[in-house]
């Protein structure tokens, strides 16, 4: 599945919007949300069996001196937390990747990712109705304008260029998770033009075998469609 | 019996069905006197990786009044080929198809271990999914912009056969025309004027049917409608012009003035949804789902009027009577939600507002029809955009969670007969022999119908022992259930689970002891606590509590060790031991308790309780709190204040909020930076171990539940202090000797003085 793999999808957390909602959650990316993998702690569902219906109170004896006083304690010392001497004995997980988003630099030009959308588009001319052949081509156009207007993220970028090389590879079901995954952490930039590159997916996929010609390093003739697992 | 445990749990996993009593007792009377009722929760499409479905029809049994489904309970005749219904004891012929089994040859619903099982049947051909957008435009400018974008994101997550129409509304209510040319067409009706599904069908221009379709039958070929309507389209035709569509809506036009609320019909519009989903869709899986930013304030369901100063109706204002719209909006959404069940829909409600919504009246739109319902404070907040993407997560075949048109009939042995059933379903009337006369929950009937599930959808169900005392059970004689869910698979396919168990009777009298160890006593609260839920919403909330309390009481005379009139002697055992505490617990949920509550949260809360499966109704009625310290791996602690500690971090699961407390020494040292600091790094580690493990719940939950960061002394430390139980309060800070903890301002009662009146009133000749 794909959310195992990094160069597919971003696995990000961002705080909530604690603007709107002071207690907003934090917002995982698509690439955690659909994660199948990956270490699954035992979930917390435990409790401790109160005090044995008639047994005495068994008071649960205070480590540190306890508080009592609850002046204001910036004055006092507290102490210090213990030095790490051993390595904690918490339990053992695998961080987050947390994938810094502005810093990325892309250095792809917009040109090298649009050109292999526009050759697919022609080859879909012959079978798709040219409404949607067109709707498809101004997207691109709203596509092209924004990024040299710098309006599109690093990731953006980045990822459409991915996404492109997985058309030119015919791997419709891959691209269009990448499609997705752009959707749903990017939406305010891309939903003006992302119906488009995923109609376009949608409709080259299904054309007859002569009108895809294949334009992928891997070889020469018309491969079925791999679909990446 | 720790043996009991095991088995309670094996078969949880193995059917997804937990008993409050897994040995029962033989007679009418005996099981009264049991207090807690013999019921059980069910989840029908528990998510079991390791069952394939199987390609081919159930084998029947032949009776016309029994048609239970061959499973391993039934005696069989290989030679013969026979088999013996094992709750009518009907002989019957297998099919031709089963020729060729034998002892060494079993199919699949023979054999013990499938006592669940999944049939694949085909039936007609199958029908999309639809999806019908219902939208308030009356929304802030940022708002509104979240929602679209949302929306849009939407279609990216849609399958692409699936029908999606949309509905905006404000003052007006607009019903949008999808085509893929020309200019964007809607019709729009009055927002004041409700209107008949007739008269809105004739209004559209929409074919009625001709042949008047039954419900819960499956549509045949030639009755079905075209499938491509104006106003509903299948995605991959009409994403590109729905995405500028939606891209394109504005805010509602009509000025709102000072002092006034937006004028917003939201009960016309959900009319005219439910309408047009009657006449051209019905009996196939569909979802309405309403996004509102506020309350209906105009038309037929209306909650509250349009001056800012008359505020929304609280639980205070209910109690005095003072609510003057809420019986006659009720009345018009309960209409609604009967009619969308009746037809196999479902009604969702993403509700996001600073102020109340009108959920306590709309609430019966998605609790009779599966629907989902959340509450949240602005449609640009992770907490919306989260959950509703959740609502079309995938398992791990690349398929939704959803499933749609459900019907679930239950069957029992002839000692036992169906008092009722509990969750988001209504009753589909089948009267039969295993109906009893009294009803707990949604009675009188066998069967039910849940538009709307997914593999967490827990129905609550009620037996009745009806054996007479005098009449024997045979040596080792077992009572039996089946339940046979019935229902449309997200990827269209139909399906049928069936689950059949089988529990020993005993007789009280003599064998009372293993009546008692195999007690369940967390299904026993969760289904204790569902009906006494059901119940608060049409009695007294003192009566509920009151009612709670007299069942505990008896119980505990029942079930308890004690010699009479000696409190200290009393002793409960193992299988018992955790059920007071439950009970103390939930008679201080919002479940039961409104105060500090809107009327639309206590709506919001009970939804949620009423479908959840037992371990999370478990968390709700009992928050789970761990505790993160240097000294070793996080471990529970008992919720109770003296588990605050100034040297722990704590992490609290109510369900609905995520709670990482910060004792008050680690408040201190975190604000002076010794997490930064590389020879503290094992305080880093401290503090990151609490936000791991809350990352994991936040990750899967649906929904999504708020999140709280906070620490000793802050105000949002109210969460935590609300939930545990006050053992140390500022009325006993100075009769504890040893302090430990902190204490909780409240005059709330605590566990250790429950428990002493409870041990009290339960041995006491007197009662």
């Amino acid at each position: 599945m794909l959310g195992c793999d990094v160069a597919m999808a971003e696995l990000y957390v961002k705080p909530g919007n604690k603007e709107r909602g002071w207690n907003d959650p934090p917002q995982f990316s698509y690439g955690l949300q659909i994660q199948c993998g990956g270490p699954k702690r035992p979930p917390l569902t435990r409790r401790v069996p109160g005090p044995a219906a008639g047994a005495p109170q068994a008071l649960t004896p205070a480590n540190s001196a306890p508080p009592a006083v609850p002046a204001a304690l910036a004055s006092k010392p507290v102490g210090l937390p213990p030095l790490a001497v051993v390595s904690p004995a918490l339990r053992p997980d695998a961080a987050k990747q947390v994938v810094s988003l502005a810093e990325e630099e892309c250095e792809v030009k917009v040109e090298d990712v649009l050109a292999p959308l526009n050759e697919t588009l022609s080859m879909c001319r012959n079978t798709v109705q040219k409404q949607v052949c067109d709707d498809i081509s101004r997207r691109l156009a709203v596509f092209r304008e924004l990024w040299l207007q710098g309006k599109l993220s690093a990731p953006v970028r980045k990822r459409m260029n991915i996404l492109v090389q997985e058309v030119q590879r015919q791997h419709w079901d891959v691209a269009d998770e990448i499609h997705r995954s752009l959707m749903v952490d990017h939406v305010n930039e891309v939903s003006q033009w992302m119906v488009g590159i995923k109609r376009l997916i949608a409709e080259a996929r299904n054309l007859p075998p002569g009108d895809l010609v294949v334009n992928d390093e891997q070889g020469a003739g018309a491969q079925p469609a791999e679909e990446a697992l | 019996m720790a043996t009991y445990l095991e088995f309670i749990q094996q078969n949880e996993e193995r059917d997804g069905v937990r008993f409050s009593w897994n040995v029962w007792p033989s007679s009418r009377l005996e099981a009264t006197r049991m207090v807690v009722p013999l019921a059980c929760l069910l989840t029908p499409l528990k998510e079991r990786l390791d069952l394939p479905p199987v390609q081919y029809e159930p084998v029947l049994c032949s009776r016309q009044t029994c048609k239970a489904v061959l499973s391993p309970l039934c005696q069989v005749d290989y030679h013969a080929k026979l088999w013996a219904c094992n709750f009518c004891f009907q002989r019957n012929q297998f099919p031709p198809a089963y020729a060729g089994i034998s002892e060494i040859n079993q199919p699949a619903e023979l054999m013990p271990q499938f006592s669940t099982i999944e049939y694949i049947v085909q039936r007609g051909s199958p029908t999309p999914l639809i999806f019908l957008y219902v939208v308030d435009t009356c929304l802030e400018e940022e708002d509104l912009q979240a929602l679209k974008e949302s929306l849009q994101m939407s279609l990216s997550l849609l399958p692409p056969e699936a029908l999606v129409g949309l509905i905006t509304f404000g003052r007006m209510v607009q019903v949008h025309e999808l085509s893929c040319e020309g200019i964007s067409k809607s019709y729009v009706f009055r927002g004041t004027k409700d209107l008949t599904a007739k008269q809105i069908q004739d209004m559209l221009g929409l074919t009625r049917p001709v042949v008047p379709v039954q419900q819960g039958r499956p549509l045949q070929p030639q009755e079905q409608p075209p499938i491509s309507s104006r106003f509903l389209q299948p995605v991959h035709k009409i994403d590109m012009n729905l995405t500028d569509l939606l891209g394109e809506l504005q805010r509602d036009p009509w000025p709102v003035t000072q002092g006034k609320r937006p004028l917003r019909s939201t009960g016309v519009a959900l009319s005219i949804a439910v309408g047009l989903l009657e006449g051209t869709f019905p009996n196939t899986g569909a979802r309405i789902m309403l996004f509102t930013g506020g309350p209906p304030t105009q038309g037929p369901g209306m909650v509250v009027g349009d001056e800012l100063k008359t505020p929304i109706r609280s639980w205070h204002d209910i109690e005095k009577d003072n609510a003057r719209f809420m019986k006659k909006a009720t009345k018009h959404y309960e209409t609604l939600a009967n009619r969308t069940a009746a037809n196999g829909h479902c009604i969702d409600i993403y509700a996001c507002a600073l102020d109340q919504t009108g959920l306590l009246e709309m609430k019966c739109c998605a609790n009779l029809t599966g629907g989902h319902m959340m509450m949240g404070d602005s449609f640009n907040t992770s907490l919306f955009k989260q959950t509703f993407q959740r609502v079309f997560s995938k398992d791990f075949n690349g398929e939704f969670r959803m499933a749609f048109g459900a019907t679930l009939e239950v069957k029992t042995s002839r000692e036992l007969k169906i008092s009722g059933a509990i969750g988001p379903c209504v009753s589909l009337n089948a009267k039969g022999p295993c109906v009893s006369e009294n009803e707990l929950g949604i009675g009188g009937t066998c069967q039910w119908k849940i538009c709307s599930l997914d593999p967490s959808s827990t129905l609550a169900i009620y037996f009745e022992v009806v054996n007479q005392h005098n009449a024997p059970i045979p040596q080792g004689g077992r009572g039996a259930v089946q339940f046979v869910t019935q229902y449309q698979h997200s990827n269209t396919q139909r399906r049928i689970r069936v689950t059949t168990i089988a529990r020993n009777w005993a007789d009280a009298q003599s064998q009372l002891q293993h009546i008692e160890a195999a007690f369940d006593q967390e299904a026993a609260a969760v289904l204790m606590a569902r009906l006494g839920v059901y119940r608060a919403e049409s009695e007294e909330g003192p009566d509920v509590l009151r009612w709670l309390d007299r069942q505990l009481i008896r119980l505990c005379q029942k079930f308890g060790q004690y010699n009479k009139d000696d409190p200290n002697s009393f002793r409960l055992s193992d299988s018992f031991s955790l059920y007071p505490q439950f009970m103390f617990h939930l008679r201080r949920s919002p479940f039961l308790q409104v105060f500090n509550n809107s009327p639309d949260e206590s709506s919001y809360y009970r939804h949620h309780f009423a479908r959840q499966d037992l371990t999370q109704s478990l968390i709700m009625i009992q928050p789970i709190l761990y505790s993160y310290s240097f000294s070793g791996p996080p471990e529970p602690v008992l919720l109770d204040s003296s588990s605050i500690l100034a040297d722990r971090i704590l992490l609290m699961d109510t369900f609905f909020q995520i709670v990482i407390y910060h004792g008050e020494t680690i408040a201190q040292w975190q604000k002076a930076g010794y997490q930064d600091m590389p020879e503290y790094e094992n305080f880093k580690h401290l503090l990151q171990a609490p936000l791991d493990d809350a990352q994991e719940i936040l990750q899967t939950r649906f929904p999504m539940p708020r999140y709280v960061n906070t620490e000793h002394g802050s105000s949002q430390a109210r969460f935590l202090l609300s939930k545990v139980n006050p053992s140390q309060t500022h009325n006993n800070l100075y009769a504890w000797g040893q302090e430990s903890g902190s204490p909780i301002l409240t005059d709330d009662v605590s566990l250790q003085v429950f428990m002493d009146h409870l041990k009290k009133l339960a041995v006491s000749s007197a009662s």
